[in-house]
C-alpha cells in the first residue's frame, strides 16, 4: 500500500522505475500479460482451474488489498490496470461496460457519465499517444484532462 | 486436579475437567483451582456441552457442512486438510469432539495462534451457528466484537450470489471440464457494473501449470487448494477475452440468512488448506461444499464419489427447487467477433478483409464506406488484432502498432455504433446430454464368406463423442474418458474388451479467412484390430494434426495421421504407422448427427500392411437421454476386407 501511493505521489517524476508487477495495478503496460497457444492437453487432467493465487483471500490481490477487498486507494488503478486493454478500445468507439464503470468512479450522474465517455474519445490521440501506454500513464493523463476540461463531477468516488 | 492447577489458561483445559468429572472426580476440585471467573466459565462451557450433546448438535447438517465431513462406512472424515482449521486433536475424524473444543474455545478472548483473532471471531460460521442453536447467555459467555470480519462483511455487502460457468475453450475440447466460481454482488452494483463484484475462486496453488508432473501431482492430490477472493473483473479478463470462454452466470436465490452463513463460512475457511485433486474434491465440488454451508437443508455434496465434473455441480444445483434463478450469458471475445463479422454487409466485409487480411491501408480499404460502417470495421479490425495476439497468432509489437492506429482512426471517426445484442445459444452447457454414457447393442461381421454376431455393451464414464447429441457442447469438440466396449461373441461363448479407450479427444475446428486454426486429435488405449474378432488387445497411442473447412452445417476436416501399437506379430513388440484421414461431419439438428470418415495407414515393419477403413456413423437422439446409433464399417487389411453393420442403443445418466 505504501508502495502504492509513493507511486501516486511520484508522478510526475515519471515511472522509468516502475516495477510493473506492483503498484496495484499502476504499472500494467497496454496487452500486457498472457497470450499465446493455451496448454491444450494439460488441461484435461487439470480441471483448468490451477492458478497461482498464493494465499487465499488474506493476500489474493497483493498488497492492495485487506482480506482480498481492494482498498479504497487502489479501487481505480486496479481497475484500470486490468481493464487496460478493453478500456482504450472502448475509449475510441465512445462506450463500453468497462468505460462505463469508469466513468462511473469520475462522474456521478449519467449526464456527466456521458460527458465523460465523449471527451475521452474526443482526446484519444492525447492519452493514447504511442502504442505502449501504462495504466499510470492513462490515468495521469485523464487527470490532466479533466482538470482542463473541468468535468470532474467527483473525484475518485469510492 | 493437580492437572489442572497446572495447566495455562487453555481451552483444552476445561475439556480436561470435563473429562475429569465424566470420571466422576469432583468437580468442584477441579474448579477450585481456578479464579472465580473461570470456574464460572467452566461451568458454563460444561452446560453448553451437555445442551449440545442432548441436541445431538454435532450429528446435524449443519455441523457436518461446518467442518466439511463426508460420512463413509459409519465413519466421519472431514475433507479439510489443514490441522489448525481444528480445535480437537481428532476433530477430522470427530464431530463431537470438535464441537466440544470449539465451545471451550468460544471462552477464550485471545487471539488464537497464527490467526490474529480469538475464535469467536475465527470461527463465525460455528459460533452464529451455535450461539443461535445454543442460545448463549451474553452474561455468562462474553460475546466478542470481529471488527475486522464486520469490516470485510459490509465492504462485500453481499446481496446476491451467482455461480459463473466459464464453457470450454474452442479448439481444447479438454476445458469441457472446465472451471467455476462464485460471484458475490454487492447491493450497490446492477448489471451494468457487475464487473465490480468480487470472485470467490477455489484453486490450487501450484506455480506450474503444466507438464505430466503437475497432472499427476494434480490428480493424486498433492497441491494444496484454497479459497481466494478476486475481482470478478480479473476473472471475466482471462476467461472472456484471454482464453475466449463465453461465460454463463447462474444466479442463485439465497437469502439474507443464507448468505450470512456463506460469507461466515467463507471467512473460518481464510486460510484454511484442502488436498486439491483435479477430478473429485476439486473447484467445483468445494464450492457446493461451501454453498451447503449456507443451505445445509440441500444435499449438494453426496454423489461426486470419482469425480465432479462443473456442469454437472451446477446441473446438481438446477436440482434443487428454486435455487438457480435467472441465466445470464457473457460471450467471449471471439464468440462477439464472430457475430459482427457475420453480420456484416458485403461492403464493410470487403473493406474488412482488405484491411486485414490483404494488408492495405485503412484510407484505401475504408474509402468507400460511411462513417457508420467504417466505425463498425475498425472496431472489428481491433478485436481481430487483439484476439490473435492473445491466441498466439503474431507478434506483440506489430500487432499493437496495428491496433494503436486502428483505434485512433476510429475515435476520429466519433460517434458510437449499435450491433446487435449478443447471441445466446439456445441450449446452455448445463442442458445437453447427461455426462455417463451406457451403451448396449448388436454387430454382424462379414469376413471371408462368414457373417458373425458380437453383442456390445460397455460404459463412457465421461463425456461427450461427435456423434453424440451436440446441443450444449462445443461443436466439433470430442473428450472421452475410459470409454469401456465389452462384446459377447455367442458362437464362441466368449466375452472380451473389444476396446478400452483411456482417452480420446478431437477438436474439429473451421478455418475461414480470419482464423486459421489447426485440428488435431489424439488417442490412446487398447484395442482389437477388428470388432467381434478373437484378436489380442493391443495397446496404441494416435495423434494427428488436421485442418477443416465449414460448408454451412457441414464440417469436412483431413487429418494426417501417426500411430504407435503394439504388435506381437513383429520381432520388436510394437508397429508404427501413418496416413491421411478425411471425413465428414454433419451435426444436422438437435435429432441427428451423421459423420463420414475415411483413411489409409501405411503400417511398418512388415509383415504388416496398409490397412484402408471407411466408417459411415449416425445417431438419432430419440429423447433427451437416449439415443440409436448405427455404424457400417468397411476395412481392408492387407489383402483380407470385411465389414461390419453395428446398431447401438445409448442411454446418458
Amino acid at each position: 500500500m505504501n508502495r502504492c501511493l509513493a507511486v501516486l505521489l511520484c508522478l510526475p517524476m515519471g515511472l522509468a522505475w516502475a516495477d510493473p508487477d506492483v503498484g496495484c495495478g499502476l504499472g500494467t503496460m497496454l496487452w500486457e500479460g498472457r497470450s499465446g497457444m493455451l496448454p491444450k492437453l494439460a488441461a484435461a487432467t487439470t480441471n483448468g482451474s490451477s492458478s497461482n493465487q498464493s494465499s487465499g483471500i488474506t493476500s489474493g490481490t497483493l498488497g492492495c488489498a485487506q482480506d482480498g477487498i481492494i482498498t479504497a486507494a487502489h479501487r481505480l488503478p486496479m481497475f484500470a490496470g486490468a481493464n487496460l486493454d478493453q478500456l482504450a478500445a472502448e475509449m475510441a468507439a465512445g462506450q463500453g461496460e468497462s468505460l462505463d464503470i469508469l466513468a462511473g468512479m469520475y462522474a456521478g450522474d449519467a449526464q456527466g457519465r456521458a460527458a465523460f465517455r465523449h471527451l475521452l474519445q474526443l482526446n484519444y490521440a492525447v492519452l493514447f499517444d504511442r502504442p505502449e501506454v501504462t495504466a499510470e500513464q492513462l490515468l495521469r493523463r485523464l487527470d490532466q484532462l479533466l482538470e482542463r476540461a473541468d468535468l470532474r463531477a467527483v473525484a475518485l468516488a469510492s | 486436579m493437580l492437572i489442572c492447577g497446572l495447566l495455562p489458561w487453555r481451552p483444552d483445559f476445561l475439556i480436561r475437567c470435563r473429562a475429569a468429572s465424566a470420571w466422576r472426580l469432583p468437580l468442584f476440585l477441579c474448579l477450585g483451582a481456578l479464579t472465580a471467573g473461570a470456574a464460572a466459565d467452566a461451568e458454563y462451557l460444561i452446560e453448553l456441552q451437555d445442551r449440545a450433546r442432548q441436541l445431538n448438535l454435532h450429528l446435524t447438517r449443519n455441523w457436518m457442512a461446518l467442518g466439511h465431513y463426508d460420512v463413509t462406512r459409519q465413519a466421519w472424515r472431514s475433507r479439510v486438510d489443514s490441522a489448525p482449521f481444528f480445535r480437537a486433536e481428532d476433530g477430522p475424524v470427530d464431530p463431537w469432539a470438535e464441537m466440544q473444543a470449539t465451545l471451550a474455545a468460544f471462552f477464550d478472548p485471545r487471539p488464537l495462534p497464527g490467526r490474529d483473532e480469538p475464535a469467536q471471531c475465527a470461527y463465525r460460521a460455528r459460533f452464529q451457528f451455535l450461539s443461535a442453536a445454543l442460545e448463549f447467555d451474553p452474561a455468562r459467555l462474553p460475546i466478542l466484537s470481529c471488527a475486522r470480519y464486520q469490516s470485510w462483511r459490509e465492504s462485500l455487502d453481499v446481496a446476491q450470489v451467482a455461480v459463473v460457468f466459464p464453457a470450454a475453450y474452442l479448439n481444447s475440447p479438454a476445458s469441457m471440464f472446465g472451471h467455476s466460481l462464485l460471484r458475490l454482488d454487492a447491493a450497490t452494483q446492477d448489471s451494468n457494473t457487475r464487473l465490480l463484484a468480487y470472485a470467490v475462486n477455489f484453486a490450487a496453488d501450484t506455480r506450474e501449470s503444466q507438464g505430466l508432473r503437475f497432472a499427476i501431482k494434480g490428480v493424486s492430490g498433492q497441491y494444496a487448494g484454497e479459497f481466494g477472493l478476486y475481482p470478478y473483473y480479473d476473472k471475466v479478463k482471462s476467461y472472456a477475452r484471454i482464453e475466449n470462454r463465453d461465460l454463463w452466470e447462474y444466479s442463485l436465490n439465497l437469502d439474507s440468512v443464507a448468505i450470512d452463513r456463506l460469507l461466515a463460512h467463507l471467512w473460518e475457511l481464510r486460510t484454511v488448506r484442502f488436498d486439491y485433486f483435479f477430478f473429485d474434491e476439486n473447484c467445483s465440488f468445494q464450492l457446493l461444499a461451501l454453498l451447503e454451508a449456507a443451505r445445509p437443508d440441500l444435499r449438494l455434496t453426496p454423489g461426486f464419489k470419482l469425480w465432479a465434473l462443473p456442469t454437472d455441480t451446477i446441473r446438481r444445483l438446477q436440482e434443487q427447487d428454486g435455487l438457480v434463478g435467472s441465466v445470464t450469458f457473457r460471450p467471449a471475445l471471439r464468440t462477439g467477433l464472430d457475430q459482427r463479422i457475420a453480420d456484416l454487409s458485403v461492403a464493410e466485409e470487403v473493406a474488412l478483409n482488405r484491411f486485414l487480411l490483404q494488408g492495405r491501408s485503412w484510407e484505401f480499404a475504408g474509402a468507400d464506406l460511411s462513417a457508420t460502417s467504417r466505425a463498425k470495421v475498425l472496431e472489428i479490425g481491433h478485436d481481430w488484432l487483439y484476439y490473435h495476439y492473445r491466441s498466439g497468432g503474431g507478434e506483440r509489437g506489430d500487432l499493437l502498432e496495428r491496433a494503436h492506429h486502428v483505434l485512433a482512426a476510429r475515435a476520429a471517426l466519433g460517434g458510437t455504433v449499435q450491433f446487435a445484442p449478443a447471441r445466446q445459444p439456445a441450449v446452455g452447457p448445463t442442458q445437453g446430454h447427461a455426462s455417463r454414457r451406457a451403451h448396449s447393442g448388436v454387430a454382424l461381421r462379414r469376413a471371408a464368406h462368414s457373417t458373425t454376431a458380437t453383442l456390445h455393451f460397455g460404459l463412457r464414464p465421461a463425456f461427450h463423442d461427435l456423434l453424440d447429441p451436440a446441443a450444449g457442447y462445443l461443436p466439433g469438440a470430442q473428450i472421452e474418458f475410459f470409454n469401456l466396449d465389452l462384446g459377447y461373441l455367442p458362437d464362441r461363448q466368449r466375452l472380451q474388451v473389444e476396446r478400452f479407450v483411456a482417452l480420446d479427444i478431437q477438436s474439429i475446428v473451421r478455418r475461414d479467412a480470419y482464423f486459421r486454426p489447426w485440428s488435431w486429435r489424439v488417442a490412446a488405449g487398447l484395442r482389437r484390430d477388428a470388432p467381434g474378432v478373437v484378436d489380442p488387445l493391443l495397446a496404441f497411442v494416435e495423434a494427428a494434426p488436421g485442418l477443416a473447412y465449414g460448408f454451412r452445417g457441414i464440417t469436412v476436416y483431413g487429418f494426417i495421421q501417426a500411430e504407435l501399437r503394439a504388435d506381437d506379430g513383429v520381432p520388436k513388440g510394437y508397429s508404427y504407422g501413418g496416413g491421411p484421414q478425411l471425413g465428414a461431419l454433419w451435426q444436422a439438428s438437435s435429432r441427428w448427427q451423421l459423420e463420414v470418415r475415411a483413411h489409409w495407414l501405411e503400417r511398418w515393419p512388415r509383415p504388416n500392411a496398409a490397412v484402408f477403413e471407411t466408417r459411415i456413423g449416425g445417431q438419432w437422439n430419440t429423447a433427451a437421454d437416449w439415443g440409436l446409433r448405427t455404424q457400417w464399417l468397411y476395412r481392408r487389411d492387407g489383402s483380407r476386407p470385411s465389414s461390419s453393420l453395428k446398431l447401438e442403443l445409448l442411454r446418458y445418466f
